[in-house]
């Protein structure tokens, strides 16, 4: 199963993130837009999600899309792209969380406001944007750990193998997981 | 009913097992209000997840990367800048330790120099040879071991060396009788070390 779906047909280059790593390595800068261009939006909407809002998911898809460009010459492929990539991504994602945590920890002011307000969301339908804040107010909810089991299981329809090579963690921690996060967000979804 | 939310949670999650699961299906089978909780519970999920099918300003993918360039570029040069932050004080200190230390020897050099020279002007050429030079002719060992009493401790008692014999023993002078040997023939030599052993052998 592939999360990725893209513009092109099968078999062109596009398709191909071996040929297009190759591409990259021998020095076309043209090959990683071609990447980027393919995982930007899957980046952003699981750091959207995992975040809650617009400037951290921004911030940490462009941390990815660095590592991404520097670390890419190290990329083997024991394992597919995207699990590489979503690894990166899940990562920065949990470490953003862990930083606003210890900026709250440290902070002098109880009642400042660590969450980056939305003045230049990129979403621009009213309607849209209150769905997006009650899917946030639900999953900022959750434990980090089990709102990215949620969030890969749910939004990104990664099976638990696949969310197993990228967590490092087993299936049958997985499953627990998921069934916790689930039986929260249907309880948050049902006081509503 | 929270029986019913357990089972399907359960069921949703993978982990059921295979029997479990097969009794679960023939339940949904079986039972129109478990089937309306498991259809509602998914209904629901379904809804969140919709939320990642709304549009987006595709100007923000645009500029995505001419953005992540820029910020590249700020990372690549805050980190030149950050190297200067310790390569300047180390070369300060560098230049600074370069600066003292040749100059500390510098100095010893010429208090050890002007010492020198002052001594060797206050010392007339005939005190040096008239008392200087006729003591170490006579008394070499003591002139080396004066004020040096660690020395002429270390002197085996035993040995019952007068002043002469002490003398003949450091002075280099003395190395002409040991040079003098220098001068015999390989059959002479072997001729004074045999008796040398007869004697000693005795």
């Amino acid at each position: 199963m592939s999360i990725i779906s893209t513009n092109q047909g099968a078999g062109s280059v596009q398709d191909n993130d071996h040929e297009l790593v190759n591409s990259f390595l021998a020095g076309s800068e043209g090959a990683f837009n071609l990447i980027v261009k393919k995982y930007q939006k899957k980046i952003y909407w699981h750091a959207r999600q995992m975040l809650g809002n617009h400037l951290d998911a921004d911030e940490v898809t462009q941390e990815v899309l660095i590592v991404m460009y520097n670390k890419l010459r190290d990329f083997n492929f024991n394992s597919s792209l995207y699990t590489w990539i979503y690894k990166i991504v899940s990562t920065r994602s949990l470490n953003q969380i862990r930083k606003k945590q210890v900026k709250r920890f440290f902070s002098i002011d109880e009642h400042e406001d660590f969450d980056l307000k939305d003045n230049h969301d990129i979403v621009e339908d009213i309607a849209n944007k209150e769905k997006l804040d009650k899917v946030k107010n639900v999953l900022q909810k959750i434990p980090p750990k089990q709102r990215e089991i949620f969030i890969m299981r749910n939004f990104d329809d990664l099976s638990y193998e696949e969310i197993s090579k990228i967590t490092g963690k087993s299936v049958g921690g997985l499953k627990a997981n998921y069934f916790h996060a689930l039986k929260k967000v249907l309880e948050l979804t049902n006081e509503k | 009913m929270k029986n019913n939310n357990d089972k399907i949670l359960n069921y949703l999650s993978g982990r059921m097992t295979g029997e479990e699961n097969h009794l679960f299906d023939k339940e949904l089978s079986e039972s129109k209000e478990v089937k309306a909780e498991l259809e509602l519970v998914k209904a629901r999920l379904s809804d969140l997840k919709s939320t990642s099918q709304i549009e987006l300003d595709e100007r923000y993918f645009a500029n995505l990367l001419p953005r992540m360039f820029n910020k590249l570029e700020t990372k690549k040069k805050l980190w030149k800048i950050s190297r200067l932050y310790y390569l300047v004080p180390t070369a300060a200190a560098v230049f600074v330790l370069f600066l003292l230390l040749p100059s500390a020897k510098n100095n010893f050099e010429i208090q050890y120099g002007d010492l020198t020279t002052e001594v060797i002007n206050n010392i007339s050429d005939k005190d040096v040879s008239e008392n200087y030079l006729t003591e170490l002719d006579n008394y070499p060992w003591s002139a080396m071991l004066s004020g040096n009493d660690e020395i002429a401790l270390n002197l085996p008692s035993d040995l019952n060396l007068d002043n002469e014999s002490f003398s003949k023993l450091v002075d280099n002078t003395d190395r002409e009788e040991y040079t003098s040997l220098h001068n015999l023939s390989d059959s002479e030599l072997e001729n004074i070390y045999n008796k040398l052993v007869m004697k000693t052998s005795r």
